[in-house]
């Protein structure tokens, strides 16, 4: 399949290569509406980001087409909209005139919702400043509530929730971690994190000197990799500006931010401040998270070989974070401080000599280096010293002063109060090297544009880890340095080619895209050394017409994708934190002063390389078609989506035996007083030893008994593929010009099922003791399937869920240009809400057994047609701790136990796990509910603009009733539905 | 002007007065009829109280049908029993009995059906539960982990046991809601005669367990060390006669339970049978509000036995989980029960069923308050010696005290 690509890509090129003509300037200029004055610093591209430049100060510009023919010039500036015009390129050309209305409420058409871009052949959604400014967007992971069918929350940077395109959180298949986010090109990286797999954190992201928004659920350009489930791209502001300054204010937060574009004759300089400060509880706003976000950005065009060179340099960066110092409801003096650092730099270099042999280069570099450092001031107390263990090698330690050894593998802790001080120094760091060329050619009725690109990027974290300023507090902890972990390096190498045939005069056209992508990974110490993957990713859209002014349906496109896309794995994967079992070898009594010098057995482990795991990836597939019609436009995207492979934690257990020495040891009429004792304990054997201090007895090795245990590592595996289609729709109805009032229908259907045959061992957590209630457990279980969670896979009689879910928004616009007043009405709703946890075994085969009470164990196999029962998982079989690879089948000796062995019976029942209510595998439909949103935002004058929001308005307290329990609930403050909320937020323009 | 002025507040005046004649009052009084019926031979004087939600109890003795009838504002109520037979030959009768839940609404008379049985007594008695913890030194909060209960021989009578256990039911607090009742207001073990004990039970060492006449047992819960030395308002559990819940093979949080005074034998150790989740790191008695009891193993089996029987399982709320896994103890098992409320929440429910114990002791927990049961003057003086009243009502039996009874020592 790869091949084909390749071949396929290559014969369009040199199809279109016999059409190619010679280099072509376009010039042209760019003026505002308002005054007739340059507009200067404008962004110009031409065609489908075919050519690109920038207006000088006078607002001309000068591009390089390699071709002519008919295109788009297409200007875009900040505090302008849009504006753009079809010309045909041909040499000597007239000057191309572009006129561009400053963008404020006295236009005619203003969006304050997601727009679908139509240019694309994919689905993608743009969300202008419009938009964000409407719905006081605070941080931009809150834009999903934009997006058709999209559910409002209330803006807080309190929560530091992660986007998951065309994903619902709790599923299989870490669809937040998938989700990629670009700010101006540079991609957001999570990579490094060592204590999660999540989506990247999007709070430290300033969101008032954000232009637009770009969301792309669909399949992307091959240009894109280390995702799964979209992208989404910021694009801050640019241009010469105004002093802008905006304050914004709701219960939770307080934002303040100032922005300017200066003329810097050379280019242009945009800088921001802003200032976030939000809290979570009113009574206490003391404990905060804070942003505090500056940035640069400068622009300037020169000449490289007398051919426009554009140069992109962008800093930005953040100082803040979660503080509880100043908290007065703190105890004393403690607190806990998050910092949210950031700095990020990029330069980008487009070159654009529009030649037949290159149309344009780019080469961007970006680097970002986060500190997350969190500080800890705990009090602590205890009445009976502790030990505190920092052991790293496996083998058998005593407690010990620290007075005496302060480097001791266990410390006896204090007793009495004090202070603990502990730090987690976490600075994940990522930079990026790309080197792209571009070709584009055009015939008469073809456009041909071939893309190609490489790029290296590394992540890496240079943090310390977790330490504590005193060791003599430390409680049980183990070192593990970031910084000693090596990067992860990766490189890509692409190709795209993107075919566009003109088929009639009315606009049509049918357009191709294919690309492959290619991603060699290199991780440096990991057992996993270096993998490639292939993401081959194919884009058709075929536009039927356009522009027909004379019919009824004006225009009609239909899109149609197929794509693969592989992300790469986190470091808390590559390199899982050692883990280690501390197991109570010796327990002497305490003594007067409540001091025990207890010694434990170390066993430490680290997660054990799966040879056959491969990475993740998702394989997605969507179509659907745009109309414009007189009345209304419609937009349709269904989509179908398979994570493959999907990462998953699971146990290994393994027999282990270790020396338990009882406190009975001592008694009776042990030859050494207690006030005269040292204990000692070898550290390979675990004897233990006891000494007299006054040296009148010899020394005393205690009896030992042995413990037979398991010990339980981890490892990663790919767990069974996850499913998930969907529907998106807009219906965007005209506006009624009587009225000044447009309507939106808006919403999505999404289904997602996910079942798990993965074959996992496990003990549950309820087998504890064979039935003398004294010996460890000895068997393990070996189940078919689990279900996705924190942690490694444990046996549940879940396996997996179905969700089906159809929300549908109206959003009413009424916009009255004369004086500048936009009101906006939403009303969401979710119409269909079914989940239901699923039993199934592979083939679709019977999984569990239908009990007729809690307390049994046998029954009826469960068909999944049952309703209101208890349902019981057996394992398939269970191996034991003296014969670990002796598989022994469960259902045939536990039957023969019920009825001859009581004691066999009792323990193996333990390995039975249930539902723990009647209810567990019904299915659950919500019924529907609704909630309502207003925003208001009004311009007075040309420099003052005041928008404000009521969440929820009218505070519903609807009931809806569940059908998997019969009980009704009522949806306020239970997380359906946003609380009420209101907002408000004030723009000054000088 | 001023006439108009005066005649308008005098009217508005009138047109409020009025109105307010009309309004309901909010406080309406409706009759509540409760019939006593059971084990129990006698019908006439016997007292009946109903207890609102806020702890207010009305009294009311029953008359020759066994009817006593209240009038008693809209709410919710417990209605219960716990009545002493006249002696007969020098031995006397308990009748206890309670329903829970008992709704009395606006305009709809109530009559319900209490029926009673008789409860037995025992020597061995719960004497004092202190597990409500006290401040620390620093101000920083409370310190709990110096829970201790006392056990006595109420006789002067040598008793010897095949085996004594502590249990404790859940829910582990009173107050939230309790999902083990059925639509008549009772616990929905009730009437099957059994105690569930939820997440393990502790037992004496030994085949048997013997007291001594009015020998005293203290037994800590958590750490069986001198707890004053860091926490001032604390007490010293380190003591050679005391005992100790300590298996820490089994519950391994040497912070929940370090290891105990070199001064207490091994052999005063309890053990445990762990039967609930794994993950929980001690036995979860409550520090509000604990219904604890004491039992001995069915006949034929030791605690292991009992506490490892597969075939014994109860589920606490229907859930079939590790966590809510309980034994079934027999109610003819269980030798005495506490049942503890918490001051801070109006509504609490009962766990004990009305055999073992038909009230509750309402506690304050936090500021070292202890609970202790009431001496019985009478026998007292008759046995020269202390003996505790025992009703199988801790209402009637317990008292909260301001400071633990071991710091009196």
């Amino acid at each position: 399949m790869v091949n084909r690509t390749i071949i396929f890509a290559m014969l369009l090129v040199a199809v279109q290569t016999l059409h190619a003509v010679g280099p072509i300037s376009v010039p042209g200029v760019v003026a505002s509406s308002s005054d007739g004055a340059p507009v200067e610093f404008a962004t110009i591209v031409l065609g489908n980001d075919e050519q690109w430049g920038m207006t000088d100060q006078q607002g001309h510009f000068v591009l390089q087409m390699s071709h002519g023919g008919r295109t788009t010039v297409k200007a875009s500036c900040v505090g302008y909209e849009p504006a753009e015009a079809v010309v045909t390129v041909a040499p000597g050309m007239d000057t191309v005139r572009l006129v561009m209305r400053p963008s404020n409420l006295m236009l005619e058409q203003v969006v304050v919702t997601a727009q679908r871009k139509t240019e694309h052949a994919t689905t993608s959604y743009l969300i202008d400043s419009h938009a964000l400014d409407n719905q006081q967007i605070i941080n931009i992971g809150d834009v999903s509530t934009l997006l058709p069918g999209g559910k409002t929350t209330n803006s807080s940077l309190m929560n530091d929730s992660r986007m998951a395109l065309r994903a619902e959180g709790g599923e299989m298949g870490n669809a937040a971690f998938g989700t990629a986010v670009e700010v101006d090109g540079q991609r957001l990286q999570n990579n490094a994190e060592v204590g999660e797999t999540n989506g990247v954190s999007t709070r430290a992201v300033s969101t008032t000197n954000v232009a637009s928004i770009e969301v792309v659920p669909g399949i992307p350009s091959v240009e894109y990799g280390d995702l799964s489930n979209g992208i989404v791209k910021v694009n801050t502001k640019r241009g010469h500006t105004p002093w802008e300054i905006s304050l914004s204010t709701n219960p939770h937060t307080k934002q303040v931010a100032v922005s300017k574009g200066f003329d810097l004759k050379q280019g242009v300089l945009n800088a921001s401040l802003e200032h976030t400060r939000s809290y979570s509880s009113l009574a206490s706003p003391h404990t905060a998270y804070q942003r505090n976000t500056a940035t640069l950005n400068y622009r300037t065009q020169s000449a490289l070989a007398t051919y426009p060179l554009l140069v992109n340099v962008n800093l930005s960066g953040n100082v803040g974070g979660y503080n509880s110092k100043a908290d007065p409801d703190q105890f004393a003096d403690t607190y806990t401080r998050m910092r949210d650092r950031v700095l990020r730099g990029s330069l980008r270099l487009d070159w654009n000599p529009g030649q037949r042999w290159l149309s344009s280069l780019t080469l961007q570099t970006d680097f970002s280096l986060a500190d997350k450092r969190r500080t800890s001031l705990n009090n602590d107390n205890r009445s009976s010293a502790q030990a505190q263990i920092h052991a790293l090698e496996a083998g058998y330690y005593i407690s010990t002063d620290y007075d005496v050894d302060p480097q001791a593998p266990i410390i006896l802790g204090p007793t009495g109060y004090w202070m603990v001080k502990s730090y987690n120094d976490n600075r994940p760091s990522s930079t990026l090297l790309k080197l792209k060329a571009q070709w584009n050619q055009q015939g008469q009725a073809v456009k041909n544009r071939v893309m190609s690109g490489v790029e290296w990027s590394a992540t890496g974290n240079g943090g310390r880890g977790t330490y504590y300023d005193d060791m003599r507090y430390a409680p049980t902890w183990r070192e593990y340095r970031y910084d000693e972990l090596p990067w992860m390096h990766n490189v890509a190498v692409y190709g795209e080619d993107r075919l566009t045939l003109a088929t009639n005069e009315l606009g049509g056209s049918l357009q191709f895209m294919a690309g492959v992508r290619a991603d060699i990974t290199h991780i440096g110490q990991s057992a996993y050394g270096t993998v490639a993957s292939i993401s081959p990713r194919f884009n058709a859209k075929y536009v039927l017409w356009a522009d027909c002014d004379n019919c009824w349906l004006t225009g009609l496109n239909v899109h149609a994708g197929w794509g693969k896309s592989v992300k790469l794995p986190s470091f808390e994967v590559l390199y899982p934190a050692p883990s280690y079992a501390d197991r109570l070898a010796f327990v002497p009594a305490s003594t007067a002063d409540n001091r025990a010098f207890y010694a434990y057995n170390v066993t430490p482990f680290k997660a054990v390389r799966n040879p056959n795991l491969k990475w993740q990836y998702a394989r997605q597939l969507e179509m659907g078609f745009e109309a414009t019609t007189r009345v209304a436009t419609v937009s349709v995207s269904a989509f179908v989506s398979r994570t493959m492979r999907p990462y998953l934690r699971t146990s290994i257990f393994t027999p282990y035996t270790y020396l338990f020495t009882s406190q009975s040891a001592l008694e009776g009429d042990f030859p050494i007083p207690p006030a005269q004792r040292d204990y000692s304990i070898d550290a390979t054997t675990g004897l233990v030893t006891v000494t007299d201090r006054s040296g009148v007895s010899s020394p005393v090795t205690l009896p030992a008994m042995e413990q037979n245990t398991f010990n339980v590592n981890s490892t990663y595996v790919n767990g069974s593929p996850v499913r998930r289609w969907g529907l998106d729709w807009i219906v965007d109805f005209k506006q009624v010009a009587a009225l000044r009032t447009s309507f939106r229908l808006d919403g999505s259907y999404y289904h997602y099922r996910g079942v798990d045959h993965t074959s996992i061992v496990s003990v549950p957590s309820g087998a504890q003791y064979m039935s003398d209630g004294v010996t460890p457990y000895q068997y393990v279980g070996h189940y078919s399937g689990t279900v996705a969670g924190g942690g490694s896979a444990i046996a549940t009689v879940s396996n997996g869920s179905v969700t089906n879910c159809v929300n549908a928004n109206l959003t009413i616009v009424t916009h009255i240009p004369s004086i500048r007043l936009i009101i906006s009405l939403r009303i969401e709703s979710t119409l269909l809400d079914t989940r239901r946890r699923l039993s199934r075994g592979a083939g679709g085969a019977s999984r569990g057994y239908v009990l007729a009470d809690a307390a049994d164990y046998f029954g009826e196999p469960y068909t999944g047609q049952e309703r209101d029962c208890y349902v019981a998982l057996w394992p398939d079989y269970y191996t034991t701790w003296s014969q670990p690879d002796v598989p022994v089948p469960f259902a045939e000796r536990f039957l023969w136990a019920r009825d001859h062995d009581r004691a066999l019976f009792n323990e193996l029942s333990q390995l039975v796990v249930k539902t723990s209510h009647r209810y567990d595998l019904n299915p659950d439909r919500l019924s529907a509910y609704v909630s309502g949103n207003i925003n208001i935002t009004k311009e007075i004058g040309d420099h003052v603009s005041v928008s404000f929001l009521a969440n929820n308005f009218w505070n519903s307290m609807a009931r809806i009733k569940s059908s998997q329990t019969g009980l009704r609930t009522t949806i306020y403050n239970a997380g359906y539905i946003p609380p009420f909320y209101y907002g408000l937020s004030l723009r000054v323009k000088l | 002007m001023k006439h108009i002025i005066h005649f308008f507040l005098i009217t508005l005046l009138l047109v409020s007065t009025a109105c307010s004649d009309n309004e309901p009052t909010g406080y309406e009084i409706q009759e509540v009829k409760v019939q006593v019926s059971g084990e129990i031979t006698v019908r006439e004087g016997i007292e009946v109280t109903l207890t609102d939600s806020r702890g207010s109890i009305y009294r009311q003795r029953t008359d020759a049908q066994g009817v006593a009838a209240f009038g008693v504002p809209v709410g919710l109520y417990r209605a219960a029993v716990s009545w002493v037979s006249t002696p007969t030959d020098g031995w006397r009768s308990i009748y206890n009995g309670s329903v829970s839940n008992v709704v009395v609404r606006s305009g709809e008379a109530v009559a319900i059906d209490l029926p009673l049985s008789q409860a037995s007594t025992s020597a061995i008695v719960i004497t004092e539960l202190y597990v409500g913890g006290c401040q620390k030194d620093d101000g920083s909060g409370w310190f709990h982990r110096d829970k201790y209960v006392i056990l006595a021989n109420n006789s002067g009578d040598r008793v010897t046991l095949p085996g004594l256990c502590l249990g404790i039911v859940s829910p582990f607090n009173s107050y939230g809601l309790n999902k083990n009742y059925d639509a008549t207001g009772h616990l929905n073990y009730e009437h099957e005669g059994f105690v569930p004990a939820a997440s393990a039970i502790w037992y004496f060492q030994g085949d048997e367990v013997t007291f001594e006449p009015w020998e005293r047992r203290v037994i800590a819960l958590n750490g069986a060390i001198n707890h004053t030395l860091t926490y001032s308002a604390s007490v010293d559990l380190s003591k050679a006669a005391y005992y100790c819940t300590y298996d820490i093979e089994r519950y391994k949080s040497t912070n929940y339970y370090p290891s105990p005074s070199q001064d207490i034998s091994t052999s005063h150790y309890l053990r445990v049978v762990r039967y609930g989740d794994e993950v929980e790191t001690a036995w979860p008695v409550s520090t509000s509000s604990p219904a604890l009891f004491i039992f001995t193993p069915p006949a034929g089996m030791t605690a292991v036995e009992f506490g490892t029987d597969a075939g014994n399982v109860w589920y606490d709320e229907g859930r079939a989980l590790p966590a809510f896994t309980c034994r079934k103890v027999p109610a003819a098992c269980v030798l005495d029960g506490v049942e503890v409320f918490s001051s801070a929440w109006e509504e609490n429910y009962k766990r004990l069923p009305s055999a073992i114990d038909v009230g509750h002791v309402v506690f304050t927990p936090r500021l070292g308050h202890t609970l202790v049961r009431r001496v019985d003057e009478a026998a007292t003086q008759e046995q020269g010696h202390t003996v505790y009243q025992d009703t199988n009502n801790s209402g009637n039996d317990f008292v909260e005290r301001d400071h633990a009874s071991l710091r009196d020592q």
